[in-house]
């Protein structure tokens, strides 16, 4: 039995027990009561506890979930949902299908990921994983989602889980599995059949109850419609937990690649090193700019540039409607072809391909892909199809089938190679599966027959109706097809279909079908009539969109601006905020080049106001009111920017005319709407008309801000040298007063704005700037600059020359981190003392915590007492009185308060008497006892526990994450925050090599994952590490193999140890089996915790399961110590009682020395210690024994060996190689490899083979004992005299030679004696005759069961019969 | 997979670079270090300070040109254990233990330094301070147990003599810190300290920094401390730190040492009253941190979670500027500064000092590499 299946036997249980009772309904502390006298027998006062316990557990692990999942952004990135399965199971089919179901558009080819809108706050990346073990890999680390695609008709493959594995390695995304090819079952039974298997071992891999859809058919090519709309409902509505490693790192599934390279730099060399630009939402953690990131498959680069674009795939931002309407259901695959309008950072493409709607109408007659043209033209189904092809190909053999198939001992599972038209599968055979999965058909048959059998005639039903449609495909039923046919299981999807509700869903449905027919037959009949009616719209949808995204503006805003819908206002408002904007991001040559001297010239007023101005105070104001200055001067440069921005934009490039075709619709939408201004920059290039506009309103939203005005101003009179500190300082005292007269000129509905948008923005960033500036300031400097230089070319760059100098003067500085105080104040005097009266705690307090106020508040929160003194009695709220009382009543400890509290009442009633208190006091203490025996309500009145606590915070803590720089424009929060999750971004990296340009494939997904700042170093890491049950080989330490760590995927050396009990690393040579080990690595530097798995190659596909090893890393260090055993042996030299002098041991003095005080060791277990070097051969050394040696002994020492560790690190770079070989890369081969490969042979050292062992007969000489101590033993030890043997006579050994006579006796006595023999021998034959044919006589007369009876025989000679029964 | 050193002129915020190095696993390089001055290339207090750090982590290069002008430093990863350092007495020990403090939470192992030299002198961070402010500011982010600074012996400049054991747990992560209100200052502490000298000094000092502290707040001690004997370094001096404690927790400190022998004769009054003022001076600034750890107190604030920290401090010191900057190089994190907002109605008879600024920061998500997980 597998561990897992002991996990979920364990898990099943407790299911079954928890099914009586859902412990979730009692969580509450009353429901605790309530379940005890739901459950009176089983929860006796004993027992309490226990449920206590239990309780607790269930309620702190449901609480463990909801807190886990804390910092969700508001705006999420797409959805990763990634299809995965061995080849030609219909994942292309599952894809394209699942397209056309949320989008309504067919897409002829699939490359790379695709993003589309899944509902009213979801989007999808849908990707499709090859069937390479580094796309699987990668795809495992970047999805959310997993559609798990089994092909049922041929049953589990090697892919399935590979794949599994990989995922529970990295995380474990969410998994749902997809059963294709059930039409081509025989019949029902065997459907039922193997779908029941398939759940329960899919079930074991992911978690009972996981999640099975069944795609029962397909009909023209592709998957019936009712199934792919459920499995998008279910894909839409999911929810994820998040995975540790993702929550804590950035990445990018990026969906689009350009490369910025230098034409000319390629014309000269082909093959230098590329500048590449990336795209894709950014997920995790926000993405910063400056570190750095792994390029899966590829490499560690730096990041040159991040680029925040507009939403290419933005969600609907209407809430108000039921569901999305087609033109909200937008679509972007940009390798795909798809998408439409592709943005960059400063161009946008807009694609001209063929009409979409031709190609659909051309595609609808016939299926698309040749998989699924085969499938129809097929006469057979798939399994007598596989079995004819078995036939064929094992020619004189039984079809291949599990039997048959080389079974090796792996654990439970075998694989199976099959042959299916000449495709290689990897069949997964279960030991156990077909009698268990028999077994468990048979037990569960009678629970659930009736079930899947009205499941099935549905399914049935269903079928015949899709055959129907096929029919007649002009007209289509609107009958209620079955909904759900996927397997029955717990659920945390919200499903909204009950059996309560059914019949309002069937109504629903009906109307929906209707809907699309009517949709349908619109694409059919007069499919381009409907999109040159639609056109328009969505165009100016299209636009509208644009529009907002690259504002850069947040829906809260919109929504606030709706609110107050004010039409001139409004136009003017988004002004405003277009200018602001403009600011970040747009430097316009020529203002900035005047901006820069004038910043120049701020700073070094700056700096010598702070020179000048010694004392604090001044420091600080002389900031303020330089800031002040830095603030507003940005927003007049960027009103005065747009002028001239449009004139560029009006000469620049013909490429724009190409879009102004496109663009004409939104032109005449937008001047009839009078739409935003930053709209019209955008779209209406050539209007005269609107170009006055916009400087209207332009002119009026700068006039609109007090300062600006001045500003503008002094923008004009630039080269006049005006003393500038005077104005500034002018300005700087009047322009409050000058806000608020020029307000009052103002129109009146210019009010409200004016306060709303500058007051709070000014106020904000009044200082900020400057601080930024002076810490940051070279920086943001830098920023623009690179900007504008890559703009004009002639601009040079500006450095304050001054903070440069300060700078270079501190270079060589004290290294201090005090800040002198320059001029001490006088503390002594009153004035000074003023300064700092509030910073104590004598001094003036915060309104809020003033403590008059604080007791006044005291006073009514705590509502009437009686002041014992004066006897004056405070009243407060009656209500809050009760409750305060009926608490207190509650509370045990509260004796004391009690107490008072009687005295009070005592006022009122008369005190009660010391009989009644008692009385009470006893009452009182019954009660606590029996609440102690419940020992239940103990917790609530503790208060909340530590989760609680600690729940409490995180809440906070994410709060305020979420609020702190959400008013911020998104130019500035990038640059706190990184770029955020679900942000539309371009990423620059450069040096890149070229092959992954030339070699470029977009159905490879590419991820790009960012890394901590010390995650790109390198060092030792450790891993418990295990070599995966399934795999065949054990692995040999110092063979390389392929991690996958984090986001990277490299080759490197592991030395397998394991840990003594003293915590020494004991090297192995191999991993054990079923037993985790310790592998260390030479590899990136990765947080403990993070999942890891190897392989030993990823190149084609070998047989058998290849997920090599699985583990976690537990620690790492720049250097290991690892050991292994050495045992030093030596000889005797010269041999004293105790003492010997050994030799052989060492080769120097210098290494005895090392070793002086080592315990050493005999093979015959005598022990000594190393004493000291002897002289004379070198090495040799002195050493004491507890016994004196033997010449023959053989000393030893054991020691231990440091291991040097290899720092071998190889990333996998299979990006690089040819489209085709993606699958293929090779790294460094094993030993045992490059053996085979070049048939080497193994080495044997001679001296190690085994030999038979010959061991002479010992001989051993007598004992002699001396004859001298023989006489002194005692007499019974003494040694024997040695008889002599008697009866040798002479008779005996002597020849005797007979008389005549006497021979002739001898013969005769011979021959009598052979007579006499010859007669016994025959009347013993004659005896044993008879004897038998008396027994042949006996068994024919006598009866059976005669024979029967213990009895025993004996003959006589006469031939009678006696019978002896024994008693 | 290395990536390009950050390089660096000059030896000024030798200790911050070196630091930001080791914690983001980042090469630093650091050129020209006093190349124009008459003894150019590295002080002896900097190797001493380079020592440290090899003997605190592992794995770590060192290369020092043969000027001693160039120093490029490949960090390991820090370690920990028993480290026993004799500091350099050029500077105080205090020079050693900022930096040391900065690495000791994110070791492989709870540190136990024991540091010798020079306890307090004019321009470190005296240990008195250290022990009552930075341990302090550590406990806010949820370092505490088993943090502990002792002083087993004094030393005065020039000669030093003194040594402190500093034990610090480890961690693996650091809790994100809101800390906007300093609060109000309820009492005021200190420690005066004399070696080698009368021991009516201390007394002295005490007197005089109670005739300035006493116009303000009447809870005031000031312990004093005599060290005799072996216990009393090597040469004479005499100094006293005081820390502000607010009512929120905060702690503030000032500090004054006398001028070592054969300068200028300190009267033990004048400087009891130089440091209540100096303490005056920082209440004055003010702040959630004082300015000596407001670099200490950013430093954790960016090692956070991925969490918005904020912090109140009164103006940034040049030190914490450059360490501001320091971070955004290193650990690509920029703060965001802006100065504090005026209650509003009370900008005019505001007594609080100097405007305040506000910092925040959201955390890069460090956590502690070396810790070994079982």
């Amino acid at each position: 039995m597998d561990l897992y299946d002991i996990a979920f036997d364990h898990g099943h249980k407790f299911y079954a027990a928890a099914g009586a009772v859902r412990l979730e309904d009692f969580t509450d502390s009353n429901n605790v009561l309530a379940l005890i006298q739901y459950k009176p027998n089983t929860f006796n006062k004993e027992s309490t506890l226990k449920v206590k316990s239990v309780l607790n557990c269930c309620i702190s692990r449901r609480k463990n979930i909801i807190s886990s999942g804390r910092q969700a952004p508001l705006e999420p990135p797409p959805i990763v949902v990634a299809v995965v399965g061995p080849p030609k199971v219909g994942k292309t089919t599952l894809v394209k299908c699942l397209v056309k179901n949320f989008t309504q558009q067919n897409l002829t080819a699939i490359n790379g990921p695709v993003t589309l809108v899944s509902g009213k706050k979801r989007r999808l990346t849908v990707i499709e994983c090859n069937n390479d073990m580094s796309s699987m890999i990668d795809v495992a680390k970047v999805a959310d989602l997993v559609l798990l695609m089994v092909d049922a008709s041929f049953g589990f493959e090697m892919e399935t889980f590979e794949f599994l594995n990989i995922a529970q390695a990295h995380g474990f995304p969410k998994i749902m599995g997809v059963l294709t090819h059930l039409d081509g079952m025989r019949n029902n039974k065997a459907l039922n059949k193997t779908k029941k298997r398939l759940k329960h071992r899919f079930w074991k891999e992911v978690y009972q109850g996981a999640k099975l859809f069944y795609l029962s058919g397909m009909m023209h090519g592709e998957y019936l419609r009712r199934e792919i709309h459920n499995l998008g409902r279910f894909i839409s509505v999911m929810k994820f937990r998040p995975l540790i490693w993702r929550t804590s790192h950035s990445y990018i599934l990026a969906d689009r690649m350009e490369d910025l390279t230098n034409p000319e730099l390629i014309r000269q060399k082909e093959k230098c090193d590329r500048h590449i630009s990336l795209y894709g939402y950014v997920r995790g953690t926000p993405l910063k700019l400056g570190g750095s990131i792994h390029l899966a498959g590829c490499g560690d680069f730096e990041i040159k540039d991040i680029t925040h674009l507009p939403d290419p795939c933005p969600l609907p931002d209407k809430e108000k409607k039921r569901s999305l309407d087609t033109r909200e259901r937008l679509i972007y695959a940009p390798m795909s072809g798809v998408g439409g309008i592709v943005y960059d950072k400063d161009v946008v493409y807009v694609e001209l391909g063929p009409n979409k709607s031709m190609e659909q109408t051309e595609e609808e007659g016939k299926p698309s892909n040749e998989l699924v043209n085969n499938l129809i033209g097929t006469q057979h189904t798939l399994d007598t199809k596989m079995a004819t092809s078995q036939m064929t190909l094992f020619d004189g053999a039984a079809p291949v089938t599990s039997g048959e198939v080389e079974e090796t001992e792996r654990g439970q599972y075998t694989e199976e190679t099959v042959l299916v038209n000449g495709r290689k599968r990897r069949r997964v055979k279960f030991d156990d599966e077909d009698g268990q999965s028999e077994e468990a058909s048979s037990s569960e048959e009678d629970d659930d027959e009736g079930f899947e059998d009205e499941r099935d005639s549905r399914l049935l039903t269903a079928k015949k109706r899709e055959q129907n449609v096929a029919a007649s495909s002009s007209k289509k039923n609107k009958m209620d097809f079955a909904d759900f046919q996927f397997a029955d299981s717990d659920d945390d999807l919200e499903i909204d279909i009950l059996p309560k509700r059914k019949t309002e869903m069937k109504k629903d449905r009906k109307e929906r079908i209707k809907d699309d027919n009517e949709d349908s037959s619109g694409e059919d009949s007069s499919e381009e009539e409907a999109t040159h009616s639609r056109s328009r719209k969505i165009e100016g949808d299209e636009a509208r969109k644009f529009r907002k995204s690259s504002d850069g503006k947040k829906i809260e805003e919109d929504q606030r601006r709706r609110g107050q819908r004010d039409d001139d206002g409004d136009d003017d408002d988004d002004c405003e905020d277009d200018n602001d904007d403009d600011g970040e991001r747009e430097i316009d040559d020529s203002i900035s080049l005047d901006k820069r001297k004038k910043g120049e010239r701020r700073e070094k007023q700056m700096i010598q106001r702070q020179n000048i101005r010694t004392t604090d105070d001044g420091e600080s104001e002389g900031e303020e009111g330089s800031s002040d200055d830095e603030s507003s001067d940005d927003e007049s440069d960027d009103s005065s920017t747009d002028d001239s921005k449009i004139e560029n934009e009006r000469n620049s490039p013909a490429k724009k005319k190409g879009s102004d075709g496109v663009n004409l619709h939104e032109n005449e939408e937008i001047s009839k709407r009078k739409s935003k201004g930053k709209a019209m920059k955008t779209s209406s290039k050539e209007g005269s008309k609107e170009e006055k506009l916009i400087e209207e309103e332009e002119f009026e939203s700068a006039s609109s801000e007090g300062d600006q005005d001045e500003e503008m101003e002094e923008v004009e009179g630039e080269n006049r040298e005006e003393d500038e500190e005077e104005a500034e300082d002018d300005k700087f005292s009047s322009s409050d007063q000058d806000e608020s007269e020029e307000e009052e000129g103002k129109l009146k509905w210019k009010e409200n704005l004016v306060e709303k948008a500058s007051a709070a923005f000014i106020r904000q960033q009044q200082n900020t700037p400057n601080l930024r500036k002076l810490v940051y300031g070279e920086v943001v400097e830098n920023d623009s600059d690179g900007e504008t230089e890559v703009l004009g070319g002639f601009l040079t760059l500006s450095k304050p020359s001054e903070d440069e100098e300060k700078l270079s003067r501190g270079k060589d500085g004290q290294d201090t981190s005090g800040f002198p105080v320059k001029h001490i104040r006088d503390w002594d005097l009153n004035e000074v003392r003023e300064l700092i009266a509030d910073c104590f705690m004598t001094g003036k307090w915060e309104a809020d915590e003033d403590a008059e106020t604080l007791l006044e508040k005291d006073d009514e929160l705590y509502g009437d007492f009686e002041d014992l003194e004066t006897g004056e009695v405070h009243k407060g709220d009656p209500e809050k009185q009760t409750d305060e009382r009926s608490s207190e009543e509650e509370d045990e400890d509260g004796d004391e308060e009690e107490k008072t509290e009687g005295e009070v009442g005592g006022e009122a009633k008369p005190a009660l008497s010391v009989q009644d208190e008692d009385k009470q006091e006893r009452e009182r203490r019954m009660e606590k006892k029996r609440k102690a025996k419940m020992g239940l309500l103990e917790d609530e009145e503790e208060g909340p526990s530590f989760f609680d606590e600690w729940k409490e915070e995180m809440d906070q803590q994410s709060k305020l994450n979420r609020a702190e720089f959400q008013d911020m424009d998104d130019s500035v929060r990038t640059q706190y925050e990184g770029f955020r999750p679900g942000m539309y971004v371009r990423v620059e990296v450069a040096d890149v090599p070229f092959e992954f340009v030339t070699n470029f494939d977009p159905t490879c997904p590419m991820v790009l994952g960012g890394l901590l700042s010390s995650e790109s170093s390198i060092g030792f890491v450790q891993i418990r590490l295990k070599k995966h049950r399934w795999y065949p080989k054990i692995l040999k330490t110092r063979d390389p193999l392929i991690f996958s760590v984090g986001w990277r995927r490299f080759q490197t050396i592991p030395l397998y140890c394991i840990q003594d009990h003293n915590g020494r690393n004991r090297l192995l040579k191999y991993t054990p089996e079923h037993l985790h080990c310790i592998a260390t690595i030479w590899g990136p530097i990765t947080p403990q915790g993070t999942g890891i798995l190897a392989v030993q190659s990823i190149s084609g596909r070998e047989p058998g399961f290849r997920i090599a090893a699985t583990g976690v890393i537990l620690d790492l260090d720049k250097s290991i110590n690892i050991v292994k055993k050495l045992k030093l042996t030596g000889v005797p030299l010269k041999i004293h009682k105790n003492t010997a002098f050994i030799q052989g041991m060492f080769n120097s003095a210098l290494e005895v020395a090392k070793f002086e005080g080592a315990l050493i060791r005999t093979v015959s277990g005598i022990r000594g210690q190393i004493k000291k070097a002897s002289k004379a051969p070198p090495g040799a050394f002195r050493a004491s024994f507890e016994d004196k040696l033997l010449r023959s002994d053989i000393v030893f020492l054991r020691t231990w060996y440091q291991v040097q560790l290899p720092k071998f690190y190889n990333p996998v770079t299979n990006m690089l190689l040819p489209k085709e070989q993606k699958g293929t890369w090779k790294g460094m081969r094993t030993v045992g490899q490059l053996r085979r490969d070049n048939n080497i042979p193994l080495p044997v050292n001679q001296d190690s083979l085994y030999k038979a062992i010959q061991r002479k007969p010992r001989r051993f000489n007598r004992l002699v004992i001396p004859r001298k101590l023989a006489q002194e033993l005692p007499f019974k030890y003494r040694p024997q005299q040695r008889q002599r043997k008697e009866g040798l006579t002479i008779a005996g050994t002597r020849a005797v030679i007979r008389e005549p006579h006497e021979r002739k006796i001898a013969a005769l006595m011979q021959e009598l004696g052979a007579l006499y023999k010859d007669k016994k021998r025959r009347d013993r034959e004659d005896r044993e005759k008879k004897s038998t044919e008396n027994k042949k006589r006996i068994v024919k007369c006598c009866p059976h069961s005669f024979f029967n009876l213990p009895i025993s025989w004996s003959f006589r000679a006469s031939g009678n019969l006696i019978i002896k029964f024994r008693a | 997979m290395a990536t390009k050193p950050l390089t660096y002129e000059g030896s000024n915020y030798f200790r911050q670079r070196l630091i930001l190095a080791t914690l983001s696993g980042r090469s630093v390089k650091i050129n020209r270090i006093r190349s124009k001055d008459h003894d150019p290339g590295l002080r002896e207090f900097e190797a001493s300070f380079i020592r440290l750090l090899d003997k605190v982590t592992n794995g770590s290069r060192i290369e020092v040109n043969e000027a001693g002008t160039g120093v490029l430093y490949q960090p390991g990863l820090p370690l920990g254990g028993n480290i026993d350092h004799d500091c350099n007495i050029q500077r105080g020990i205090g020079y050693y233990l900022e930096g040391l403090i900065c690495l000791a939470p994110f070791c492989k192992k709870p540190i136990k330094a024991i540091l010798r030299g020079v306890t307090s002198n004019q321009i470190d961070p005296s240990v008195d301070v250290i022990k009552a402010v930075s341990i302090q500011v550590l406990k806010k982010f949820g370092i505490d147990e088993g943090l502990e600074l002792t002083v087993t012996k004094r030393g005065s400049p020039p000669l030093g003599g003194g040594e402190v054991i500093f034990k610090c747990p480890i961690r693996r992560n650091l809790r994100p810190l809101q800390l906007l209100k300093a609060g109000k200052v309820k009492r005021i502490r200190g420690v005066a300290f004399s070696t080698r000298v009368s021991p009516a000094f201390v007394n002295r000092m005490v007197e005089g920094a109670r005739s300035v502290l006493n116009n303000f707040l009447t809870d005031i001690y000031i312990h004093t401390d005599h060290m005799k004997g072996p216990k009393s370094g090597k040469s004479p001096g005499f100094g006293v730190s005081l820390v502000a404690e607010t009512t929120e927790g905060t702690f503030l400190s000032a500090e004054a040492m006398s001028n070592p022998v054969g300068k200028e004769i300190t009267v033990p009054e004048d400087l009891g009253k130089r440091a209540a003022k100096l303490l005056m001076e920082e209440i004055y600034r003010g702040g959630c941190v004082d300015s000596r750890h407001q670099g200490l107190a950013l430093l954790f604030m960016a090692l956070g979670q991925n969490d918005v920290s904020k912090l109140q401090t009164g103006p940034l010191s040049p030190y914490t500027i450059q360490f501001l900057r320091h971070m955004k190089d290193f650990l690509q994190i920029m703060f965001k500064i802006e100065a504090q907002q005026e209650q509003d109605g009370d900008s005019e008879d505001s007594r609080t000092g100097h405007d305040k600024i506000l910092l925040t920061c959201v955390g890069v998500g460090f956590s502690n590499l070396s810790k070994t997980i079982t």
